[in-house]
C-alpha cells in the first residue's frame, strides 16, 4: 500500500507539490514566528545577563503599581546607608529614565520613532556599568554625552560634534565624547540611550539629589544573596534589593511577555493559513479519491480490505505532510532570518547571535503540518474505503459525495450556535466568545456553502452567459456540476476574505468614530505633540503660551495607577480645560454629573461606563494606589466620552503623584478672530528650537495621523492574511487542474465539434472566476457580519459608529476574482492544448 | 469436487413493479481444472452469476460456494480474504493500477495479502505470457493486448482456486484476443487451473471445455467441447426460443 501511495505522489508530481506548498506556507508561518520570537528572547536574555554581570545587588523603591517607569526615586542619603553595610565593595547611584530625544545635524530625530530613548547617568565604576565604551571617553562635564553606537551611526554623528538632545528639562546641545555599546549589542534592544554624568543626568531628568537605582558590587567572597538580605534589612520595606540575576530575569521577563503577545498575534494568522491549507488538502483528496474510484474498486476486487485502501490514502497524506512540514520548518527558519534583518533595517537591530530553534518549534511545526494534511485526508480516505469492489466492473464512474441531510443539519446547528455566540459576545463585549462564535460561523458556512452554490452561481453567472455565450454557459454548468468541489475551493478564499473584510469594516468604523469624537469633543484649535513616547517635556507648554495669538495652552499628561489588582491608565488635564462653560475649554468630555472644574489634588473624574460598572457616584472615594504609594481620590465628576481615557485627574494631582510628570501633548486654543494657520506656523517655528521632535497639527491633520495609524495596522493585517489568500489561490489552481484532467474526454469532444482553443481557455477561466467570486462574496458577507459584531464588542473602546466601506469591499471582490482567474491561467492553457484525438480516447 | 457452484441462486434488482429478476433459481457447478464459458445474450444474467459466485455481489436467495465454503454466509472481511487468497480476476478493461509498473501490478495481490511470491512460478508465468521485456513499463506504455496479458499473469501468479474472467477479450482485436485465450487454455491444460469466463463471443467461448448458456436468468443449455460453428447454431436456436431477446453483440 505504501508503494501505491508513493506512486500516486510521484506520478502526480505537480499535484503533490502544489498540495505540499499549501501546507508549507502555513507551517513556515508557524515555525518562523517561533524561531523569530525565541531568537529575540534569547538575544535579550544574553544581553541583560552580560550587562548586569558586574551588579551583585540592585536597590530601588518598592512600587505596588509595577512597571519600570513608575517608581519613586531614591533619596541620595540611602546610598550612604548602603555603603556602610558590611560586604559592600562599591555602591553607586544611577539615573535611568525614559525621556530623551537625539537630533541629527538637520534637526531630525534619530532612531525609530516607536522605540523609546533612555536618559541615564554614566557609572564611574566599570563593574556597575552595563554599557561599555566602543570609542571615545566617558562624560566628564555636565554638557558631555555618550550615545549608543546604533544612534550614532543612524544620526551620522561623530565624536566632538555638538548634538541636540531633548530631555524632560528642555532641548540643549551636548558635546559627544564617547560611543557606547550595551553588552555586545549596539543599542539597548532598539532603544537609544543618552548617557550623561551623574550631575548632568540628575539635572536633565529632574532628579537633583535623587537616584533611580543603586547598584552594588560585593566584596569578594560575599554571596550576592547574603548581601541582598543584609541590605534589605537595613533599608526596610520602602525599598527593595534584588540580586543581579533577579534583575536580569525580571528584565528579560518583561521582554518575554511582549514577545508572547507578539507571537500570539502572529500565530492567529498562522492558524488561519493552516486552516485554509487544511481545506485545500481536504478538497484535493476528495476530488482525487473520486477520480480514482475505479482504482479503489480494483484494489478491493484483488483482495485489498478497507483498511488497506484507507492506508494507501493516509500514507500518501503522511508523506506529503512530512515533506511539507520539513520544508515549512526550513522555510520558517529562512523567514525568521529575513524578518530579523528586516527589523534591523527599520532600526530594531538585534545583536549578533545564532538562531534559536527549540525542540518545541520543530515538534509544533511537524505535528501542525502533519495533522493538517492527515486529518484533512481522513474523510476522503473513509469514502474511498466504501467503494464496493463491484464498481471495478460496473460503470460506476465516480463516487461524488452526495449532499447528505445530516451534513446540512450539522451545518445549521453549528451555524446557529456560532451566530448566537457571536451576538452574545458582541452584547457582553467578550472578545473570546466573539472569536469562538466567528470560528463556528466560518465552519458552518463551509458546511452549508455547497447547498447555495447552484442558485448563487446562477445569479452570479448571468452576465457571464450573456457576455461569453457558450463558453460562459459551460463555465457555469461546470461550476455547479459538483457543488461540493466549488464550495470547498471557494471556502479557502472565503476565510481569508472574511478576515480582511472584518478588518476593513473595523478600520473604517474606527476612523469614522474618531472623526466624530474629534468633531464633537475636540474644542482645541491645534494639537502639539511628538508622536513618540518622550512627550513634550515640561518647558514647551509655557513657551507656547507666550506665542502671539494663543489664547490658552492646556497640557495633557498620562500615567498608570492601580485600583485593587487592576492596573489602569490615567489622563491628566487642567480642570478648566475640561469645563465647557469656559471659553478656553480644550475638550468636551460630555459631563453627566458633578463638575470637572472642581478637580483638586484629592479628586478624580471617571467615565460613565466605569462608574456604572463599579456602582460609583459623585462624592464616592476610590482606593487608588500609585507608584509613590496609596492616594485615595474622591469622584468629583462623571463624564460620558471616554475617548481620552476613563480616569482623569488634574495636572497638579499628576505632579504630586508621579516622579516624572511631564506633558505628553498640549492643546492650543487660538484667540478668537486669529487665523489658526498663522498661529500654527508661528508655533512650528518656535518648536524647531525648543522641541524639534514636536509638531503642531490642526484637527484635520490630527485626524489624518490617527487614520494613518489605523491604515498601517490594517495593512499589516492584510499582509498577514495575504498568505492565507495565496494558499486559497493555490487551491483554485489545483481544483482547476484536476477538473481539466477529469474532463479530458469531454474537452476533446468539445474541440472535435468545433470549439476553438480560445473558447476552451475562456471556459476554464470563467469557471475559476465564478468560483473565486463566490468565495469572495461569501467572505465579504461573513466578514461584514463579523466585523459588525466586532465593532459592537469594542463599542466601549470608542467605536461609536459602524461604517461599511462599500467601495473597498467591492474592490476586494474584484481583486480576488482577478487573482482567481490568474490562478486558472495554467490549467486553462493546459486544457486548450489537449490533443483532440487522444483526449477523446481518454476514459 | 467442483471448484465453485451455485445452488438455487436468485438475484433480484430493485423492488415492486420495477424489480428485475437477473438470476432465477439457478443451480450450476464448475469443475476444478476445467475451462468453463458462460454465454448468453445481454441481460441474461451471466455477469451477475459470476459476480455472485465470486463474492462481488450478494444473492437475494440461494447459496454460492467456492470449493466447499459458503460465500453467501460470509461477511465482507471474509469475502475480502476469499478474493485475496482463492480467486483471480480478469476484467474487460481497467485491470491495472495506472501508477504501478507491469511487474508491480502482477504481484499486487500477493502484496495485498502480504504473502511471499513464488519466484520460479512467477518467472514461468511471465515467460508464458511473453512479458519479460515489458515488466518495468506502466500500463499507459503498454498496448491493450499487453495490458490484458499483465492481467492474466496477475491472475495466474497467486495460483488461485478459480479465475473469473469477465469478457477478457472484449476490448481487443481478434489477434490479441486469440493470444489471451491461448494463454488461458494453456493454464488449464498445463497447470490444471480452473477458469470461468463470461463471453458473448462464440470464438472466445470455443476455447472452453464446456459452455453454460444462460437466458432470462436461467440455465438454458450446456455444451461440451464446443466449436465456434456449433456455438453459433446453438445461440441461434436459443434466441429463436426466447425471442424477442436478440443475440446482442454489445457488452
Amino acid at each position: 500500500m505504501t508503494l501505491i501511495a508513493w506512486r500516486s505522489i510521484v506520478c502526480h508530481k505537480l499535484r503533490s507539490i502544489l498540495l505540499a506548498l499549501c501546507v508549507v506556507i502555513g507551517v513556515a508561518f508557524v515555525a518562523g514566528t517561533f524561531v523569530l520570537t525565541d531568537t529575540i528572547k534569547n538575544v535579550f536574555t544574553q544581553v541583560f545577563d552580560q550587562a548586569y554581570n558586574g551588579v551583585d545587588v540592585s536597590v530601588r523603591t518598592r512600587s505596588d503599581v509595577g512597571g519600570a517607569w513608575a517608581r519613586a526615586p531614591i533619596p541620595a542619603d540611602v546610598l550612604t546607608e548602603i555603603r556602610a553595610v558590611p560586604g559592600v565593595r562599591v555602591a553607586e547611584g544611577d539615573v535611568f529614565t525614559l525621556g530623551g530625544r537625539i537630533f541629527d545635524a538637520a534637526n531630525n530625530p534619530v532612531g525609530n520613532q516607536f522605540a523609546p530613548t533612555f536618559l541615564a547617568s554614566w557609572p564611574t565604576e566599570s563593574a556597575l556599568n552595563s554599557f561599555t565604551l566602543a570609542s571615545g571617553t566617558a562624560p566628564q562635564a555636565n554638557d558631555e554625552v555618550v550615545i549608543d553606537l546604533e544612534a550614532v551611526t543612524a544620526g551620522n554623528l561623530a565624536i566632538g560634534d555638538l548634538v541636540r538632545i531633548q530631555t524632560t528639562r528642555g532641548t540643549n546641545d551636548f558635546r559627544l565624547v564617547g560611543v557606547a555599546k550595551f553588552g555586545t549589542a549596539n543599542n539597548l534592544g532598539g532603544a537609544s540611550a543618552v548617557l550623561l554624568t551623574m550631575a548632568g543626568a540628575q539635572i536633565e531628568a529632574g532628579r537633583v539629589g535623587l537616584f533611580d537605582d543603586i547598584a552594588i558590587s560585593a566584596v569578594d567572597g560575599v554571596d550576592p544573596d547574603t548581601l541582598q538580605d543584609r541590605i534589605q534589612a537595613v533599608l526596610g520595606p520602602k525599598f527593595e534589593a534584588l540580586t543581579g540575576t533577579e534583575l536580569s530575569t525580571e528584565t528579560s521577563g518583561t521582554i518575554n511577555d511582549q514577545m508572547a503577545f507578539f507571537s500570539t498575534f502572529l500565530l492567529v494568522f498562522a492558524a488561519i493559513s493552516l486552516l485554509v491549507g487544511a481545506s485545500i488538502v481536504y478538497n484535493t483528496f476528495a476530488i482525487v479519491v473520486a477520480q480514482r474510484t475505479k482504482e479503489m474498486a480494483l484494489l478491493r476486487a484483488l483482495g485489498a480490505d478497507g483498511r488497506q485502501v484507507i492506508g494507501s490514502i493516509l500514507i500518501e497524506s503522511v508523506v506529503i505532510g512530512l515533506l511539507a512540514s520539513a520544508l515549512g520548518l526550513l522555510g520558517g527558519i529562512g523567514l525568521a532570518i529575513g524578518l530579523k534583518s528586516l527589523l534591523g533595517l527599520i532600526g530594531f537591530s538585534l545583536p549578533a547571535g545564532s538562531l534559536v530553534i527549540l525542540p518545541r518549534t520543530i515538534i509544533v511545526s511537524v505535528i501542525g503540518g502533519m495533522s493538517v494534511t492527515v486529518i484533512s485526508a481522513i474523510a476522503p480516505a473513509l469514502r474511498a474505503a466504501r467503494v464496493p469492489p463491484l464498481a471495478a466492473v460496473r460503470s460506476v464512474t465516480m463516487i461524488s459525495p452526495q449532499r447528505r441531510r445530516s451534513f446540512l443539519a450539522v451545518g445549521a446547528v453549528v451555524g446557529v450556535i456560532g451566530v448566537a455566540m457571536t451576538i452574545s459576545g458582541a452584547r457582553s463585549t467578550s472578545l473570546v466568545r466573539l472569536g469562538l462564535g466567528a470560528f463556528c460561523t466560518l465552519c458552518a458556512m463551509s458546511l452549508l456553502a455547497p447547498s447555495i452554490v447552484a442558485p448563487f452561481v446562477h445569479v452570479l453567472a448571468a452576465p457571464v452567459r450573456r457576455l461569453r455565450g457558450l463558453s460562459g454557459q459551460l463555465a457555469e454548468e461546470n461550476a455547479t456540476r459538483s457543488a461540493h468541489r466549488t464550495a470547498n475551493t471557494a471556502a479557502g478564499l472565503m476565510i481569508g476574505t472574511a478576515v480582511i473584510a472584518a478588518a476593513l469594516l473595523l478600520a473604517s468604523s474606527v476612523t469614522t468614530s474618531t472623526t466624530k469624537i474629534l468633531d464633537r469633543g475636540m474644542r482645541a484649535d491645534l494639537i502639539v505633540g511628538t508622536g513618540g513616547l518622550a512627550g513634550l517635556g515640561s518647558d514647551v507648554t509655557a513657551s507656547l503660551r507666550a506665542v502671539d495669538g494663543v489664547a490658552n495652552v492646556a497640557p495633557f499628561r498620562h500615567g498608570v495607577f492601580k485600583i485593587g489588582d487592576a492596573t489602569k491608565q490615567l489622563s491628566a488635564m487642567e480642570g478648566a480645560a475640561l469645563d465647557v462653560t469656559d471659553p478656553n475649554a480644550a475638550l468636551d468630555l460630555d459631563l453627566v454629573s458633578g463638575s470637572l472644574r472642581a478637580l483638586d489634588t484629592d479628586g478624580i473624574a471617571v467615565s460613565e461606563k466605569i462608574a456604572k460598572s463599579k456602582g460609583w457616584k459623585v462624592g464616592d472615594t476610590i482606593p487608588a494606589v500609585f507608584a509613590t504609594g496609596p492616594h485615595p481620590l474622591a469622584i468629583r465628576g462623571i463624564f460620558r466620552s471616554n475617548a481620552f481615557g476613563d480616569y482623569v485627574v488634574s495636572i497638579a494631582t499628576h505632579e504630586l503623584l508621579y516622579p516624572d510628570s511631564f506633558d505628553m501633548i498640549a492643546f492650543v486654543q487660538v484667540v478668537d478672530g486669529t487665523s489658526i494657520s498663522e498661529v500654527k506656523s508661528t508655533i512650528t517655528t518656535r518648536l524647531a528650537t525648543i522641541a524639534p521632535a514636536a509638531k503642531a497639527q490642526d484637527r484635520v491633520e490630527y485626524a489624518g495621523v490617527i487614520q494613518a495609524q489605523i491604515t498601517q495596522l490594517l495593512n499589516l493585517i492584510t499582509a498577514l492574511v495575504l498568505l492565507a489568500i495565496i494558499i486559497a489561490l493555490l487551491g483554485v489552481l489545483i481544483t482547476m487542474l484536476l477538473s481539466v484532467f477529469e474532463r479530458t474526454h469531454e474537452l476533446g469532444l468539445l474541440r472535435a465539434i468545433g470549439m476553438d482553443r480560445r473558447d476552451v481557455r475562456s471556459m476554464v477561466r470563467w469557471e475559476a472566476a465564478i468560483i473565486s467570486t463566490f468565495g469572495a462574496v461569501l467572505g465579504v458577507a461573513l466578514g461584514v457580519g463579523l466585523g459588525y459584531a466586532l465593532t459592537r464588542t469594542l463599542r466601549d473602546q470608542g467605536i461609536s459608529t459602524v461604517e461599511i466601506p462599500f467601495r473597498s469591499l467591492v474592490f476586494m471582490i474584484l481583486l480576488i476574482t482577478v487573482a482567481g482567474v490568474g490562478a486558472s491561467l495554467y490549467p486553462a492553457r493546459r486544457a486548450s492544448r489537449l490533443n483532440v484525438l487522444t483526449a477523446i480516447a481518454a476514459q | 469436487m467442483a471448484a465453485a457452484r451455485l445452488e438455487h441462486g436468485s438475484k433480484i434488482y430493485g423492488a415492486g413493479g420495477t424489480a428485475v429478476r437477473a438470476l432465477d433459481d439457478v443451480t450450476v457447478s464448475f469443475a476444478a481444472g476445467r475451462f468453463t464459458a458462460i454465454m448468453g445474450p445481454s441481460g441474461s444474467g451471466k455477469s451477475t452469476l459470476m459476480h455472485c459466485i465470486a463474492g462481488l455481489d450478494s444473492l437475494t436467495s440461494g447459496t454460492a460456494y467456492i470449493g466447499d465454503e459458503d460465500v453467501t454466509a460470509m461477511n465482507e472481511r471474509a469475502r475480502t480474504r476469499l478474493r485475496r487468497e482463492r480467486i483471480g480476476f480478469i476484467f474487460q478493461s481497467f485491470n491495472l493500477i495506472p501508477t504501478l509498473t507491469a511487474i508491480e501490478n502482477i504481484v499486487l495481490p500477493e502484496r495485498l495479502a502480504k504473502t511471499k511470491v513464488d519466484k520460479s512460478w512467477l518467472e514461468t508465468v511471465i515467460s508464458q505470457v511473453h512479458l519479460k521485456d515489458r515488466l518495468t513499463h506502466t500500463p499507459t506504455e503498454l498496448s491493450g493486448g499487453q495490458q490484458q496479458r499483465v492481467a492474466v499473469a496477475r491472475a495466474l501468479v497467486g495460483r488461485p482456486q478459480i479465475i473469473f474472467a469477465d469478457e477478457p477479450t472484449g476490448n481487443l482485436d481478434s489477434k490479441a484476443g486469440a493470444e489471451i485465450l491461448r494463454f488461458l487454455r494453456r493454464a488449464v491444460d498445463e497447470f490444471n487451473q480452473t477458469i470461468v469466463m463470461v463471453s458473448h463471443d462464440p470464438v472466445a467461448a470455443s476455447y472452453a471445455d464446456r459452455i453454460v448458456f444462460l437466458a432470462d436468468g436461467q440455465v438454458a443449455d450446456e455444451m461440451t467441447n464446443p466449436t465456434p460453428a456449433a456455438i453459433l447454431d446453438h445461440l441461434k436456436e436459443l434466441s429463436e426460443a426466447s425471442s424477442p431477446v436478440s443475440t446482442g453483440m454489445e457488452s
